[in-house]
């Protein structure tokens, strides 16, 4: 396969999702266009495990509302970090703390071609 | 010699200054008895009294060789003393005139011989005596030591009374105080204040009751509270704290009280009995606290969890509409309707159980319940449920829920209640993880299963998925689903509360 036909091919992608089926639905997606998927995991403490375990993530797709929290701490870990992520959430914008105005959010169901966009277009 | 029935003016005068001092009919004081006891055994006299003269009596604050407490006015020698100035010696009272037909001397206790000394305020003012009696005359009456002695004596009980009285004065004036401050302290408080007994009647309300109110204390207090109170919970609020006294516990009610605009607002009553000594409630403080706001904000809430609940389901209406639409153009749909149908009402369901959880803990009971009765009627002698109650945290409850949904179809369907004779149970119970934690551990078992489908094997991998991976995935529970020849036995454990470890690969 050629990189045209798979745009990530290779990307590491992180994906932070409670729900299964969206969490496979989404691994399916980034997986269909080349991405390497990590995860998905469902709780936030997976998913600083994962991320401090990790050292060439490039990308994070992350539920805001886990079963265990609001996943905000993973946020801040991965704005320390510089590293690129948005937010998948049933939530409004207008209902996220100021500090991620600059995050780029989507409200779910979320279409998973437009996450790839934002992240790596 | 009867007294006069008009005081004149010096009686006057005693009567008040007596009534400052507030001594009669006070317990013994060993300061008095003392000087008392001095006198009888300086003048060498068998009693000894301290004696007021009030408006029909003489009481005694001291006596000492005398039985009574007081005696009438009309037996009272000690109101002689009080006409004259200084010291009154009366050598031989069966021979003067003002004393010889006094019952005292004529009978019992046959008294001879009196002197007394007055107990004059700073003023000037004589309210009684310290007097010695003998009960044979003394024609030399006392000698000059005993009449200075008895002086000396009597101007030292006016000064113990006088002390008395500074001491009570001071006392009243810091009970004021307080009483000053607690009245200022009770009307800073936002809501109001009562006092009452253990019956509820009131004793006592803040000022701003009446402020908010506008009852007049006579109105209020008792039962008259009652009149303010919203028709709809009159009775409540005395219901409920008879209950709360005759148990002991704190009171705490809800109600509107209607204000002086005649407009109703909610608050909250409390209440804590207090006890005397004997254990025995006696009376009651309580404050009561505008939570109107709380109410509103709550009614809102209580609206916007309705109208969320509605949009739920109707979202999950819109869903099954579109995905009938796309079905009419897509092709065969009649595979595909029934068990997307069936699992979108189990989502719905189970919505509603969700919506209510905060009035009703959702138990794994009712869940279990809920999905066997969407089955429809007729299974009910074939399915037994077993297990303890045990709240589910809200998390685990929607895919619990499509999971048993997918167990409870696939029975009805394909297996133990597909076939006549077959029999399903569940049971459940509770233990505890590596780390103490709960965790639930659940049994679904079907029992004489017959003709085995292909379809059995939960429908298109879908259920089986969800059992096997969703649930681990999402609930860090562990899972089995096995098929026999004639059962199932599907096991499903999983944590009870969140921040169990997860166990994943």
């Amino acid at each position: 396969m050629t990189s045209a036909a798979n745009p990530l091919a290779g990307r590491r992608v992180l994906i932070v999702e409670d729900d299964y089926f969206i969490a496979q639905d989404m691994q399916r997606s980034f997986e269909e266009v080349g991405a390497e998927v990590l995860g998905p995991v469902p709780s936030i403490e997976e998913a600083l495990e994962l991320i401090a375990a990790t050292t060439d993530l490039e990308a994070v797709v992350l539920d805001i509302n886990l079963h265990d929290g609001l996943s905000y701490p993973v946020a801040d870990a991965l704005q320390i970090r510089g590293m690129p992520f948005v937010f998948t959430t049933g939530y409004e914008k207008s209902a996220l703390p100021a500090c991620y105005a600059g995050v780029r959010h989507f409200e779910k169901p979320v279409d998973a071609a437009q996450i790839i966009g934002a992240l790596f277009g | 010699m009867l007294r006069q029935s008009v005081p004149d003016q010096g009686e006057v005068g005693r009567l008040i200054a007596l009534d400052r001092y507030a001594i009669l009919d006070t317990d013994p004081e060993p300061a008095f008895d003392d000087l008392a006891h001095l006198a009888s055994q300086i003048c060498e006299t068998p009693v000894a009294l301290i004696s007021l003269v009030a408006a029909d009596r003489q009481w005694f604050k001291a006596s000492h060789g005398f039985g009574c407490p007081q005696t009438p006015l009309e037996q009272s020698v000690c109101r002689h003393a009080l006409m004259q100035t200084g010291l009154l010696i009366i050598p031989d009272l069966a021979l003067d005139p003002r004393t010889r037909d006094n019952p005292l001397v004529v009978g019992e206790p046959h008294i001879r011989f009196y002197a007394g000394a007055p107990l004059e305020t700073p003023e000037g003012v004589a309210l009684g005596t310290l007097c010695v009696i003998d009960t044979h005359p003394r024609p030399d009456g006392l000698t000059d030591v005993q009449a200075n002695s008895l002086g000396v004596l009597a101007r030292q009980a006016m000064a113990q009374m006088e002390l008395r009285r500074v001491r009570a004065e001071r006392t009243g004036m810091a009970l004021q105080l307080n009483e000053e401050r607690f009245r200022a302290v009770a009307n800073l408080v936002p809501g109001f204040l009562w006092s009452g007994d253990a019956s509820g009647r009131a004793t006592w309300f803040s000022e701003r009751w009446y402020a908010y109110t506008g009852q007049a204390e006579a109105d209020a207090l008792g039962y008259g509270w009652q009149e303010v109170i919203h028709p709809d919970e009159r009775e409540r609020p005395l219901t409920a704290f008879r209950s709360a006294m005759k148990q002991g516990q704190p009171y705490s009610c809800e109600y509107r009280i209607r204000g002086n605009d005649g407009a109703y607002r909610w608050f909250l009553d409390r209440a804590e009995p207090i006890r005397n000594a004997a254990g025995q409630i006696t009376q009651c403080y309580g404050a009561v606290t505008d939570i109107q706001e709380l109410h509103e904000s709550q009614q809102r809430q209580a609206v916007m969890v309705d109208e969320l609940q509605h949009r739920t389901r109707n979202l999950i209406t819109v869903v099954r509409a579109i995905a009938q639409q796309t079905m009419a153009q897509t092709g065969p749909t009649e595979q595909f309707r029934e068990p997307f149908y069936d699992r979108l009402a189990a989502l719905s369901r189970v919505q509603g159980l969700l919506s209510r959880s905060d009035q009703e803990p959702i138990t794994l009971q009712v869940l279990v319940q809920t999905e066997l009765d969407a089955l429809g009627a007729g299974m009910h002698g074939r399915v037994t449920l077993e297990g303890p109650a045990v709240k589910l945290r809200k998390a685990s409850v929607q895919t619990l829920a499509l999971a048993l949904h997918e167990l409870a179809t696939n029975a009805r369907k394909y297996g133990a209640l597909a076939s006549a004779q077959g029999e399903l149970w569940v049971g459940w119970d509770t233990y505890r993880g590596d780390c103490g934690e709960p965790w639930l551990s659940l049994l679904w078992l079907e029992e004489g299963i017959s003709g085995l489908q292909e379809g059995g094997a939960i429908r298109n991998g879908y259920g089986r998925e969800l059992i096997e991976k969703a649930l681990p995935y999402a609930l860090k529970a562990r899972t089995s689903y096995v098929l026999g020849e004639t059962e199932l036995r599907c096991s499903i454990d999983l944590p009870l509360t969140e921040g169990a470890k997860a166990r994943r690969r």
